[in-house]
C-alpha cells in the first residue's frame, strides 16, 4: 500500500503542499502537468477504495520555511494506518490476587495502575493539530523520537556507545497541554513509525495509585506496573509508549525525602522506578514521555536519565489568539455560532482611525464568508477597526499574556 | 556516491602520495542535482581504519534531501473484507442452488 500510493503521488504530481488533501485517487481524472504544459489522464489507485484519506503532513530535514515541495527533491515517505476503535482500550489494574487486606478485613483500593490504549486511537485523532505552540515544539520532538529511534533499532549499534534512554520530560505551568503533546506524540509516533512497528500501545501510568498507604507496597506496586510493561514490549512489532503523568510524584527528590522526616516508602518507589527504567532501556520499542509541574521536586538521579527536558510555556498572545480562534471557528463550523451582520459595531467606533462610512463591514464580511481571520489577516486588513471582531478577539489574547506573567 | 575501497577496482585508487597509509575516496555531492547541472566533488582523505566510520559520517551529512511525509488512513479493513467476502460467498451459494 505504501509503495502503491508513493509511486501513484510521484507519476501524478509535481508538487505537494503541507496539510495538502489528496483526492481523487479512486477516480480517473485529469492532471495538470506543469512542464508538459498538457492535462495527462490519472490513473486511480488500486487499492482506492480501502482508503479514507490522503494528508500530506509534514516535511523533515528541510532548511526552507516553504510548505510547498517539488517532488523531484524530497524523499517521499507514506505511512499507512487504521484508526483502532475505543472499544478496543483496555485498562489493568493491580493483581487482584495478591491485594492487601487491611486490619479491619477491607481490600486495598483498586483503582487502576494504568490505561492501555491501542494506537493509532480514533479518540486521539486531530489532537495534534489541535496543539499550538510558541515554537514548533512539537514538530521538534516527533522529528527526534523518530530519528533516534529508528537508528536505534539497527541491531548493529552498540548500545554502550550510543546511550539512549528513551525518556522525555515536559514540564511547565499547569494546562498547558504537556499531557495532550504526550499523547499525540504518541499517537504521530505510531503512524511515523509504521514500517518498524505494526501498531502500538499508549500505557498511561496513574501516579497517585502507585504511592499506598501500606509500608513497602509503593515499591513493589512501581514494580508490577513494570512487569506489565515488559510484557507488552515482547511483541516487538508493537511500539509501546508509557506516559507518566506527574512524574514528581513516584520520582521525588530523595536528599529532600531524606533530610525531612518522610517515611522511607516514596524513596523505595523512585528507586524502584529509576531501576526499571534502566531496565526498559534495553527495549528498543519503548518509550516513556513524564510530564511535571515541579521540576525542582524531581529525583536528579531521574533528571540524569531524561534525554530531553522541554519547558512547555504558557502560550504567548499569538498562540493565544491561535487557540481562541480555533474554539470560535469550531462553534461557527457547528453552526453554534452564526455571525450577524450588524453595523451598529461599526457606527460605535468614534475612535479618530474609524473606518470610513462607504467602506463596507469587510471584517463581518471575511467573518461571514470563511471564518474568524488569521492574525495577520487581523493585523493587515483589520488594523483600523478596533470593534471588528477579530481585533476584540486579538486584544483578549493580549490580556491573556499579560496576567499569564 | 562511494567508492567502496574494499572492492578489487576501488584498490587501483589508493594514493601513491601517502605510501599506502591512507586511501582516497570520492565523494561527488549533488551528483543528481538536474537543475544547476552541476556536480560539486570533495576528495578526502581517511586513515585507513577509519574510513568507514568517516564514510558513514559523511552519508548521514550528506543525507541532505529531505523528507516528504504523507498518511494514509485506511478504512477498516478487515470489516470490508468480511463483508465481501460474505456477499462472494452468498453469490455462490445463490449460483449453486440456481444450478
Amino acid at each position: 500500500m505504501r509503495d502503491e500510493v508513493s509511486d501513484w503521488l510521484s507519476h501524478h504530481f509535481l508538487h505537494l503542499k503541507i496539510d495538502q488533501e489528496v483526492k481523487d485517487y479512486g477516480k480517473r481524472g485529469h492532471h495538470y502537468i506543469t512542464n508538459t504544459s498538457a492535462y495527462k489522464e490519472t490513473d486511480r489507485l488500486n487499492h482506492g477504495n480501502i482508503i479514507d484519506s490522503i494528508y500530506v503532513v509534514d516535511c523533515s530535514g528541510s532548511d526552507s520555511d516553504s510548505t510547498f515541495f517539488t517532488l523531484e527533491d524530497v524523499h517521499l515517505d507514506v505511512q499507512a494506518y487504521e484508526l483502532h476503535d475505543p472499544v478496543d482500550s483496555a485498562s489493568a489494574g493491580p493483581d487482584r490476587n495478591n491485594s492487601t487486606p487491611t486490619s479491619d478485613g477491607e481490600e486495598e483500593d483498586r483503582g487502576a495502575h494504568v490505561r492501555v490504549t491501542q494506537l493509532p486511537s480514533k479518540h486521539l485523532v486531530g489532537i495534534w493539530d489541535s496543539l499550538i505552540f510558541d515554537d514548533p515544539i512539537p514538530a521538534q520532538l516527533l522529528r527526534f523520537t523518530t530519528r533516534m529511534m529508528s537508528i536505534m533499532k539497527h541491531k548493529d549499534l552498540n548500545p554502550t556507545i550510543m546511550n539512549w534512554n528513551r525518556l522525555i520530560l515536559l514540564y511547565g505551568p499547569p494546562g498547558t497541554g504537556k499531557t495532550s503533546l504526550c499523547r499525540a506524540l504518541a499517537q504521530k509516533l505510531t503512524i511515523r513509525l509504521g514500517k518498524q512497528f505494526t501498531h502500538g500501545k499508549l500505557v498511561e501510568v496513574n501516579s497517585q495509585t502507585m504511592l499506598s498507604k501500606w509500608f513497602g507496597e509503593s515499591g513493589k506496586l512501581v514494580g508490577k506496573m513494570f512487569e506489565q510493561i515488559h510484557a507488552m514490549a515482547d511483541d516487538e512489532d508493537s511500539l509501546v509508549c508509557v506516559l507518566i503523568d506527574e512524574v514528581e510524584t513516584l520520582t521525588g527528590s530523595r536528599e529532600k525525602a531524606a533530610s525531612g522526616n518522610e517515611v522511607g516508602d516514596a524513596l523505595r518507589a523512585t528507586n524502584q522506578l529509576l531501576t526499571a527504567l534502566d531496565r526498559l532501556r534495553h527495549r528498543p520499542n519503548v518509550m516513556v514521555f513524564c510530564t511535571s509541574n515541579l521540576l525542582a521536586a524531581i529525583d536528579s538521579a531521574f533528571l540524569d536519565r531524561v534525554d530531553i527536558k522541554q519547558y512547555i510555556p504558557n502560550p504567548c498572545a499569538s498562540a493565544a489568539y491561535e487557540i481562541f480562534r480555533s474554539c470560535f471557528n469550531e462553534m461557527i463550523r457547528c453552526k453554534l455560532l452564526v455571525p450577524v451582520d450588524d453595523p451598529s459595531d461599526v457606527a460605535e467606533d468614534h475612535s479618530p482611525d474609524a473606518p470610513m462610512q462607504q467602506q463596507p463591514d469587510s471584517d463581518w464580511e471575511l467573518m461571514k464568508s470563511v471564518s474568524f481571520p488569521t492574525l495577520a489577516e487581523v493585523n493587515i486588513r483589520l488594523w483600523n477597526r478596533p470593534y471588528s471582531p477579530g481585533r476584540k478577539l486579538c486584544s483578549l489574547a493580549q490580556r491573556c499574556e499579560v496576567s499569564s506573567h | 556516491m562511494y567508492r567502496d575501497v574494499n572492492t578489487p577496482g576501488a584498490r587501483s585508487s589508493k594514493s601513491p602520495a601517502t605510501n599506502g597509509s591512507c586511501r582516497r575516496i570520492r565523494h561527488s555531492a549533488g551528483a543528481r542535482d538536474h537543475h544547476s547541472h552541476t556536480v560539486t566533488t570533495a576528495t578526502v582523505s581517511v586513515r585507513e581504519e577509519h574510513w568507514a566510520s568517516a564514510a558513514l559520517t559523511m552519508a548521514m551529512a550528506t543525507q541532505v534531501k529531505p523528507s516528504l511525509h504523507v498518511e494514509v488512513r485506511l478504512k477498516n479493513v478487515a470489516g470490508t473484507f468480511v463483508r465481501t467476502d460474505l456477499v462472494r460467498l452468498l453469490v455462490q451459494d445463490l449460483t449453486a442452488m440456481s444450478d
